[in-house]
C-alpha cells in the first residue's frame, strides 16, 4: 500500500504524450483499468436478469459510473478508439483481469521505472483467479455472441416502465429495447471495447498497480453533459457501421432481445 | 430544550457515561440453530416509542416483538429485560405475474404508531404492500354462555332450563396480533421508507421514485406526493433512498437521493411536492474525486433529531448532521471507516458499496450511532466530539459483560487486539441499529442475531 497520504495522481501522466516510457505505460495502465471498471460495471448491469426484481438504486448508480466513464473516455479520445474496434466477438467478461491483480495494494518499494513483466489476458479465466473476490465463473466463459452493453439493463427499466405506461395510458411504447439501446449512444454494433487495446498494451503489466489508488486519486475532466454524449456518439454510428463490415444493429437488437425474453 | 424530571427511575443519563464508562449486554436473542437460513436474517429493527417494545423483521416476512419487563425491586440486578412478547408472519412471498418476477416478503421497514388505547398498532411493510397491524392483550375470556357449552359447541335448547349471565374469567395471557389494514398496489418501484405522521392520522410510504400518502383508515386511495420518475425513462440517474417527516410538523418531511441530496418539503406550498423549500446538498470536494464519488454520496438513511431541529444522514463512509436552517452543507460529519477509501474498487466488485446502513439518535439527541462491517458498530459524541468502536458477537457479548472498544487499524503503530483492514470480515455488517427514545439502550442486529446494550451506570442504579 502507499503509504498513507500519498495518492498518486494521474495527471502527470496526462498532461503530455511525451516518450517517456514509464509515463506512457502508466497512463494506459490507467486505460486499462480503467477499461476493466467499465466491464466490470457493465458486466454488473447485465446480471439484473434474476427471478426477483433488480435494486434499481444500485442499477442507477452502476449506469452513472459507466456513463462518467464514457463521458471521460470520450474526452481523451480513447472512447472512438474503442469504437472503431468492433470486429472481435469478445465479451466484456473475456477482458476482465483478475481481481487479485486489480484491486492488488503496490508493493512499498513502488517504482516508476521498474519493468513490467507482460500479464496475458488467457491467464485471466476462473481456474487462475484464485481470490475469493473473482467473478463468478460463468462470468468467465467467453460468449461467442456479439456482446451488449447497457441495452439490456436499460431493456429491463424499459420494460417495467412500458408495462407501467401501458396501465396508466394505452399508448404503447413501440421498441423500448432500441430506444434503452440509443439511451447510452452506443450505436455501435457490437458495442465491445476491445482486442485491438489489448495490443496495444501486451507488453504493460498492470499487476503491480493498485486500481483503488489510482481510480480514487484522478482529477477528472470537465465532463459534457449526458446528452452531449449521445449525440456525439450518435453521429459516429455511420463511420462505425462502414468498418466494422457486419449488420450490427439487426445482430445486436437480436442478442437484445435474446437476453430480455431467454431470462 | 426539554427539561428532564429527575426521577430515581427515570433518570437520564449523562449520555458521555456511554462511551467512557461500559456498555454491558443486556440480553442476548440469539436466533438459536448455529447455521441459519437466510429467512433468519434480520432487515429492520425499531423500537415503540416509549421503549417497552421493541419490534424486529426479517427476510422470511415474520415480525418477531420483544417486549420490556417491568424492573423488579426484589432482584435489584435484574434490570428490565427483553423478552419475546408475539411473532407473526407479516407478509407472504408472491409472484408478480405481469412482470414475471417476484416479490420479496422480506420487511423493510416497520413504524410504530403512536399508542392510544391499550392496543398497539404497528406498520410494516415489504417491497409492496404495507400492513396495519393491531397488537393486543387477551387476559379474560367470558365463560357461562346459555346457548353455547364450554368447547363452544351450541347446546340444545332443550337442554337449558336457566338463564345465567356469562362472567369474565382470568386466563393465560394471550398476545394476539391481527392485520387491520392491508394499503396494496400503490407502488410500482420497490418501498425503502414509511413514516407516521405527527398528525398520527396519515403516514406516507416511499419508493425509488415516488412517495405516497395515506390516511390509516384508507386502504384503497392514496395520494401521491412526490414524484421524480422523468418521463423516458431512460434519463433516470437519481432515486428516493429515505423518507421520514417531521417529528412534530406535520407539514413537513425530507426525501434522501442516490445523490447525495436531502430535499425538505412542505405539504402546504402544493399538492405534488415536487418543488423542494429547501434542499440539502454538499458540494464535492474535487481533491476526492474519482469514478466511486457519486456512490459514496449516496445517502442510504435519514433521520430527524428529536428535537426537530436537526436531520442525520449515513452515506457510505460518513454521518452528518445537517442543521435545518443551512442548506449548504452539514454542520458535522463524522468518519465511519474512512480506511475503506482506498479499498473503494473491491468493495465496488463484491457490491458491498451499495450497503445501506442505518444511523440513529439517542434520546436527547447528544450521541449518533451507525454501523460497520466485521459487526462493530460506532458512535459518536456531538458534544465531546468522542466515538467509540464497538463489536456486536456472541464471545464479546455474554450477559452482564463489558464491551470492550475495538480498534482498526490502518498501518503505523498497531496495538494488541487491533483489526486491521485486510482482516474485516465484509459479511458481517451492521445496517439496522436502534436507539430507546428515552433511555441508553440500543438495538443491533447483527445478520440472524440481534443484540441488545444497556449502559452499566444505568444498570448500577438498580
Amino acid at each position: 500500500m502507499f503509504p498513507k497520504g500519498t495518492k498518486r495522481k494521474f495527471s502527470e501522466g496526462e498532461e503530455v504524450p511525451d516518450e517517456n516510457p514509464a509515463d506512457i505505460k502508466v497512463m494506459s495502465s490507467y486505460n486499462l483499468q480503467r477499461q476493466s471498471l467499465l466491464d466490470m460495471s457493465l458486466i454488473k448491469l447485465q446480471l439484473c436478469h434474476m427471478l426477483v426484481e433488480p435494486n434499481l438504486c444500485r442499477s442507477v448508480l452502476i449506469a452513472n459510473t459507466v456513463r462518467q466513464i464514457q463521458e471521460e473516455m470520450t474526452q481523451d479520445g480513447s472512447w472512438t478508439i474503442m469504437a472503431e474496434a468492433l470486429n472481435s466477438n469478445q465479451s466484456p467478461s473475456d477482458r476482465l483481469v483478475a481481481t487479485e491483480i486489480l484491486c492488488r495494494p503496490s508493493p512499498k518499494d513502488q517504482d516508476k521505472e521498474k519493468p513490467f513483466s507482460v500479464i496475458s489476458y488467457e491467464g485471466c479465466d476462473s481456474v487462475s483467479c484464485h481470490s475469493e473476490e473473482v467473478v463468478d465463473d460463468s462470468l468467465c466463459e467467453p460468449s461467442s455472441e456479439a456482446p451488449t452493453y447497457l441495452p439490456s439493463s436499460i431493456g429491463t427499466w424499459g420494460k417495467e416502465d412500458q408495462k407501467e405506461n401501458s396501465e396508466e395510458e394505452s399508448e404503447e411504447d413501440p421498441k423500448p429495447e432500441e430506444q434503452g439501446f440509443g439511451t447510452f449512444g452506443i450505436k455501435n454494433p457490437t458495442a465491445t471495447p476491445d482486442p485491438a487495446l489489448d495490443e496495444l498494451f501486451s507488453d504493460v503489466d498492470t499487476s503491480y498497480y493498485d486500481l483503488d489508488t489510482m481510480l480514487t486519486g484522478m482529477q477528472s475532466s470537465p465532463k459534457m453533459g449526458p446528452y452531449d454524449l449521445l449525440d456525439s456518439l450518435s453521429s459516429h454510428s455511420p463511420s462505425i457501421s462502414s468498418n466494422s463490415g457486419c449488420r450490427p444493429d439487426l445482430n445486436e437488437l437480436d442478442h437484445i432481445m435474446e437476453i430480455i425474453v431467454g431470462s | 430544550l426539554t427539561t428532564l424530571s429527575r426521577t430515581p427511575h427515570t433518570r437520564m443519563l449523562n449520555p458521555i457515561q456511554v462511551l467512557c464508562s461500559d456498555i454491558t449486554a443486556l440480553s442476548l436473542e440469539p436466533k438459536q440453530f448455529a447455521s441459519y437460513t437466510e429467512a433468519d436474517i434480520i432487515s429492520t429493527v425499531e423500537f415503540n416509542l416509549t421503549g417497552e417494545l421493541l419490534a424486529t423483521g426479517d427476510k422470511g416476512g415474520r415480525v418477531v416483538i420483544f417486549q420490556r419487563e417491568p424492573e423488579s425491586k426484589n432482584e435489584p440486578n435484574c434490570q428490565g429485560e427483553y423478552n419475546v412478547y408475539s411473532t407473526f408472519q407479516s407478509h407472504e412471498p408472491e409472484f408478480d405475474y405481469l412482470k414475471s418476477l417476484e416479490i420479496e416478503e422480506k420487511i423493510n421497514k416497520i413504524r410504530w404508531l403512536p399508542q392510544q388505547n391499550a392496543a398497539h398498532f404497528l406498520l410494516s411493510t415489504n417491497d409492496k404492500t404495507i400492513k396495519l397491524w393491531k397488537v393486543s392483550e387477551r387476559d379474560k375470556r367470558p365463560e357461562g354462555y346459555n346457548l353455547k357449552d364450554e368447547e363452544g359447541r351450541l347446546k340444545g335448547l332443550s337442554t337449558v332450563t336457566s338463564l345465567q349471565v356469562p362472567v369474565l374469567m382470568p386466563m393465560d395471557l394471550m398476545v394476539e396480533v391481527s392485520p387491520r389494514r392491508i394499503f396494496a398496489n400503490a407502488h410500482t418501484y420497490h418501498v425503502n421508507s414509511i413514516s407516521v405522521n405527527s398528525d398520527c392520522e396519515t403516514y406516507m410510504s416511499a419508493d425509488d421514485l415516488r412517495i405516497n400518502l395515506w390516511h390509516l383508515g384508507i386502504t384503497d386511495r392514496s395520494f401521491n406526493i412526490v414524484d421524480i420518475k422523468p418521463a423516458n425513462m431512460e434519463e433516470l440517474t437519481e432515486v428516493i433512498t429515505a423518507a421520514e417527516f417531521h417529528p412534530y410538523h406535520c407539514n413537513l418531511f425530507v426525501y434522501s437521493s442516490s445523490k447525495g441530496t436531502l430535499r425538505l418539503c412542505d405539504m402546504r406550498a402544493s399538492a405534488l411536492c415536487d418543488k423542494h423549500s429547501k434542499l440539502f446538498e454538499e458540494p464535492e470536494d474535487p481533491s476526492n474525486r474519482s469514478f466511486f464519488s457519486e456512490i459514496i454520496s449516496s445517502i442510504s438513511d435519514v433521520k430527524f433529531s428529536h428535537s426537530g431541529r436537526y436531520l442525520l444522514t449515513r452515506d457510505y463512509l460518513t454521518v452528518n448532521v445537517w442543521d435545518l436552517n443551512m442548506e449548504s452543507k452539514p454542520i458535522e460529519t463524522y468518519q465511519v471507516h474512512d480506511y475503506l477509501r482506498s479499498k473503494l474498487c473491491s468493495l465496488y466488485e463484491n457490491d458491498c458499496i451499495f450497503d445501506k446502513f442505518e444511523c440513529a439518535w439517542n434520546g436527547t439527541d447528544s450521541v449518533i450511532m451507525t454501523g460497520a462491517y466485521n459487526n462493530f458498530f460506532r458512535m459518536f459524541d456531538r458534544n465531546t466530539k468522542r466515538d467509540v468502536t464497538l463489536e456486536a458477537s456472541r464471545e464479546s457479548s455474554k450477559p452482564r459483560a463489558v464491551l470492550k472498544p475495538r480498534r482498526v487499524c490502518t498501518g503505523g503503530k498497531r496495538r494488541k487486539d487491533d483489526i486491521s483492514v485486510d482482516s474485516l470480515d465484509f459479511t458481517k455488517k451492521i445496517l439496522h441499529t436502534a436507539w430507546h427514545p428515552a433511555e441508553n439502550i440500543i438495538a443491533i442486529a447483527a445478520t440472524n442475531n440481534l443484540y441488545i446494550f444497556q449502559d452499566k451506570v444505568s444498570s448500577e442504579m438498580h
